[in-house]
Parts: C-alpha cells; structure tokens; sequence
C-alpha cells in the first residue's frame, strides 16, 4: 500500500444516491464502527470483486463502488490502517482522532474526491 | 394527464412533458417511504411514514420555492440528513423525527470555518433562520 493506492468504499444502498450525488454518510463510519471505515485494498483487489466480496444478499445488492486513495486521506489527517486478520484485502480509514462534526466535514470530502473520480464499479 | 407536483395538481396534454427537479423534496421523501428495517446490510431503521408526511409539509410551508433545494438521504437510526453544496459552502442538516430536531453543521471547504447549531423544528423561528442562512450563503456564492 503507498499514496497511491486506491481505497475501494463499497456503497451500501441505493438510498445513498440521489440525482448523481451521494450521501457523505457512505463516507463516514457508523456509530457502531468505533470511528473506523471499512475499504478494501484496491492493490490487492479490483473494484468488481470487492462489490462481490460484499455482496451479502443478491436481492439486496450494494449499489456500487467508489474510491478515495491513500494519499487523499493522509492529506485529511485519516491513517489508513491495513487490517488483514478481518480478511487480506481488508484496511480501514481511521476517524478516531476526530469528534463527530469533524467527521461529519470529512466525510463530506472524502465523498467529493470520490465522486471526481468517478463509479469504479456500478453493478448491471 | 394529471400529475400531483410540490402538492399542486398540475394537468398536461399529451405533447406536454413534466420534469421534475430530482431534489423535488415531496417526491424524494415519497421514494423513503419505501424503505423496509434492516435497509442497510440488515441494520437500519426505515423513516416512519406519518413522521416523513411531517417533514415533507414542513419544508413545504417553511422553505421558499427560490433556494437550491437539498438532497434529502436517510440515516441509519430512522431519520433523514440533507445536504446542500452551495459555493464553497457546504451544509450537512440532520434532522431526527422523533424529537424533530435538526443538528445543522456549515463549514467552508476551503477554510475549514464552520458553525453548529441544534434547531427545534416545532418552530417556524428556527425554519427562518434556517432560509436565512441558505439565502445568505446563495448570496456569497454569486
């Protein structure tokens, strides 16, 4: 993992997705995430498997993947921790060092940076 | 063909075609209703539907047809978060519907300056300073 390495956040519900925008809920950990945001490797996975990895019930599918990198979130003073024992491709976004409208800004940030670079995996 | 818009009846004729805005607050809260418990991986409490009738007259009678309009997302514990990206302003409202308190936080992007506060939205008082400061940031990013 370096700067350069894409996080792969798969988006949950199609709720999240209104007119092209996204919710900066899907950016922020929920409140029984300890402050930690799920993503996956994207050096050790695609984009596309990461949608089937998470892909818990086929008649309620994600409604896709975005991307933040390494980078991007150093620069928002957010660690990105590697949590392989979860599962290989597993890492986290770490928001502990923040209280709750800091990570609410953060979210909102890390959503817009994804979103300028675009779906990397919308199902169908 | 008669259509039901912002709670007006609007009737076209055939070659007439009828665009709604996609942040039509009526009609997002409308897709809401639904939402079943469990919508997010088997957690998530749906918005009750009498609480979203509350809130969709609620903007109707206290928010001006003239501002940008928010998106409108629900939240895990049953409740509703809009947002408005206006300039380099951005506003994160989340509104509880059992209480019907909003919690609204605006920030500049670029500066990182930002205010809190929690509105009581039983109180039109509070719906006003809410258009104000929506007008107020439309007016900063002209």
């Amino acid at each position: 993992m370096n700067g350069d390495t894409l996080l792969y956040r798969v988006i949950n519900s199609d709720t999240w997705i209104q007119g092209g925008q996204v919710a900066s809920q899907a950016f922020r950990p929920r409140r029984t995430d300890d402050k930690l945001l799920s993503v996956y490797d994207g050096d050790q996975i695609a984009p596309e498997a990461a949608w089937f990895h998470y892909t818990k019930s086929p008649a309620n599918p994600p409604a896709g993947v975005l991307a933040v990198t390494v980078s991007e979130c150093l620069a928002l003073d957010l660690p990105v921790i590697p949590d392989p024992e979860t599962f290989p491709e597993h890492a986290l976004i770490d928001f502990r060092a923040f209280g709750t409208n800091q990570i609410k800004r953060k979210s909102a940030r890390l959503r817009d940076l994804a979103l300028v670079r675009s779906w990397q995996y919308r199902p169908g | 063909m008669l259509y039901i818009c912002r709670g007006e009846r609007v009737t076209l004729s055939e070659d007439q075609v009828l665009t709604l805005d996609s942040r039509d607050i009526s009609a997002r809260l409308d897709e809401l209703r639904n939402m079943k418990d469990g919508w997010l991986d088997g957690d998530g409490c749906a918005p009750g539907h009498a609480a979203l009738d509350w809130l969709a007259s609620s903007f109707e009678r206290h928010f001006p047809g003239d501002l940008p309009l928010p998106y409108m997302f629900p939240t895990p514990e049953g409740g509703v978060e809009a947002e408005w990206s206006i300039g380099r302003h951005s506003v994160i409202f989340e509104i509880d519907l059992d209480s019907r308190q909003g919690d609204w936080l605006r920030f500049d992007k670029q500066s990182n300056e930002e205010d809190a506060h929690l509105l009581d939205l039983d109180d039109s008082v509070k719906w006003e300073w809410l258009v104000s400061e929506i007008r107020r940031l439309v007016k900063l990013a002209e």
